[in-house]
C-alpha cells in the first residue's frame, strides 16, 4: 500500500507478507526455514484463513499544504521475496487506486 | 505324510498370498521412457479432447517441474539427502525408489513405485543437471488419478484394477487397455485430492511438510461453516469432467481469484484535530480481505 502526493512524493509505504512461516521443529528452535525438505512446524501463520476477514488499517498524515493523496493498494501472490516478472514469478490478485482528500 | 503336510502348507500359503496380491505384479519400468510409456495417456485425448487440452496446460502435467519453486525445492531435498549421514545417499545416483517414495514423489510422481531404482537415479540426476526435458516425460496424468490413486480404501475395496478407469459410474470404457469403467467411492470426495494436497509427513525418515492444504480444509474451513468439497470449487461440469484449475495455476486465473478473495478498500476523508490544531490533517485507509476459499491462502 502506498500513499503519494500529486507530485509523486511518497507519504506512506507499507508492505506486509502473508505466509506460513515454518521452522524445522528441531532443537534449533525459532529459526525460519525455507523449502519443503526443511520445513515442518509453523512459527507463525498469518495467511488468509478460510471464511475469515482480515482487516488492515493505515493512518495517513497529510504533509503541510497537501490537500489530496493518491492511495494505491495492491495484493500480490509471489513465489519468492522478489516480485520478479508479473505473470510469471508473481500475480496481481487485486489492485485499486483511490484519492483521499482533507475535509 | 510329511511331504503331504508341506504341500498343504505350501498350497495354503500360495492361496493366501494370491488373495492378498489380487493382481499379478507388473514388470517394473527400467527407464524414464518406459515409465512414461507405462503411464501413456495419449489415447485419452481421442474422446476427452477438451479436458486433455486443459490438463496439458496444467501444473499436474508437469508435476516434476511444477511451480517456479518446485525444481529448486527438490534439488534442495537432494542436497539435504547427500549431506545427511544416515540417508544412504552420497551422490544423486544413489537415490532409490524408496527415497523418492518417502518424500517428494509420494505426490509428485506416485507411479515411481512401478519403476526400478535405475529410474529413480535417472530422475535424481535429471534434477541435478536441471534436465527439464527428462523431468517433463512423466507426470500426474489421467491414469494417476483415475487408476493408480483412484481407490483410497483399499483394504475394503481392493487395489485398483489394471484394465479399469475409475470415475463416477460403472460401465464399459472405449479403450483397448482400459476396458472397464468403475465407480470410485471417493472420486467426488475431498479425500481424493487430500491424498496429495495433505499435511506433514511426520512418520517418514525424511520428515517433511510440503503441502498443507487438506489440513486447512479439515481444521479451518469446515469448522468455520464451509460445506463444499475440493471438486465443487475446483472442477465444473464441462465435457463430463473439466477441472477449473486445470487451465493453469489458480493464482493466474482471474476468475478463480475473484471467487476466492473479496477485497474492499475504504479510504476515509481526511480530518484535522480541533483539540490539537498543530497536528497535520490525518486520514484512515481500511483494507478488508475475505478468503472465500476452502483453505488458507496461500497454500498448496
Amino acid at each position: 500500500m502506498t500513499a503519494k502526493t500529486k507530485d509523486g512524493k511518497e507519504v506512506l509505504k507499507s508492505e506486509k507478507i502473508y505466509m506460513l512461516h515454518a521452522g524445522d521443529s528441531r532443537n534449533e528452535g525459532d529459526q525460519m526455514v525455507y523449502g519443503p525438505a526443511n520445513k515442518l512446524g509453523f512459527l507463525e501463520d498469518n495467511t488468509f484463513q478460510p471464511l475469515q476477514t482480515k482487516v488492515e488499517s493505515y493512518d495517513l498524515k497529510f504533509p503541510e499544504g497537501v490537500k489530496e493523496l493518491d492511495v494505491n493498494v495492491e495484493l500480490r501472490f509471489q513465489y519468492d521475496k522478489e516480485v520478479g516478472t508479473i505473470g510469471k514469478d508473481s500475480y496481481i490478485l487485486y489492485k485499486t487506486s483511490k484519492k483521499v482528500s482533507t475535509r | 505324510m510329511r511331504f503331504l503336510k508341506l504341500f498343504v502348507v505350501f498350497v495354503f500359503m500360495s492361496i493366501s498370498l494370491s488373495a492378498f496380491a489380487s493382481q499379478p505384479e507388473v514388470k517394473k519400468a527400467k527407464t524414464v521412457d518406459e515409465l512414461a510409456a507405462m503411464y501413456d495417456v495419449s489415447s485419452c485425448k481421442q474422446c476427452h479432447a477438451k479436458i486433455f487440452e486443459e490438463w496439458e496446460k496444467s501444473i499436474h502435467s508437469r508435476s516434476l517441474i511444477g511451480s517456479p519453486r518446485t525444481v529448486g525445492g527438490i534439488q534442495g531435498a537432494i542436497k539435504n539427502w547427500i549431506s545427511f549421514k544416515h540417508s544412504g545417499v552420497k551422490e544423486a545416483k544413489d537415490i532409490t525408489v524408496d527415497h523418492w517414495k518417502t518424500a517428494c514423489f509420494k505426490c509428485h510422481l506416485p507411479q515411481i513405485e512401478d519403476a526400478t531404482d535405475e529410474v529413480a537415479a535417472q530422475i535424481a540426476e535429471a534434477y541435478v543437471k536441471n534436465d527439464r526435458a527428462t523431468l517433463a516425460k512423466v507426470n500426474i496424468n489421467c491414469l494417476v488419478c483415475h487408476n493408480k490413486m483412484a481407490v483410497t480404501h483399499q483394504w475394503r475395496d481392493g487395489k485398483p484394477e489394471r484394465d479399469t478407469v475409475y470415475g463416477t459410474k460403472d460401465g464399459t470404457h472405449m479403450d483397448k487397455m482400459y476396458k472397464n469403467l468403475k465407480k470410485s467411492s471417493t472420486m467426488t470426495a475431498s479425500v481424493m485430492c487430500g491424498q496429495c494436497h495433505q499435511g506433514p509427513l511426520i512418520d517418514r525418515p525424511a520428515t517433511t511438510q510440503c503441502s498443507t492444504l487438506f489440513g486447512s480444509y479439515l481444521n479451518a474451513y469446515l469448522p468455520n461453516g464451509g460445506n463444499k468439497t475440493c471438486q465443487e470449487c475446483h472442477m465444473k461440469e464441462v465435457d463430463g469432467h473439466a477441472m477449473f484449475s486445470f487451465r493453469d495455476r489458480n493464482y493466474s486465473d482471474p476468475a478463480m481469484v475473484k471467487r476466492a478473495l473479496d477485497v474492499e478498500v475504504d479510504a476515509k476523508k481526511g480530518y484535522k484535530s480541533i483539540e490539537l490544531p498543530n497536528l497535520p490533517p490525518a486520514a484512515k485507509v481500511i483494507v478488508k480481505i475475505t478468503n472465500n476459499a476452502g483453505h488458507r491462502i496461500p497454500d498448496g
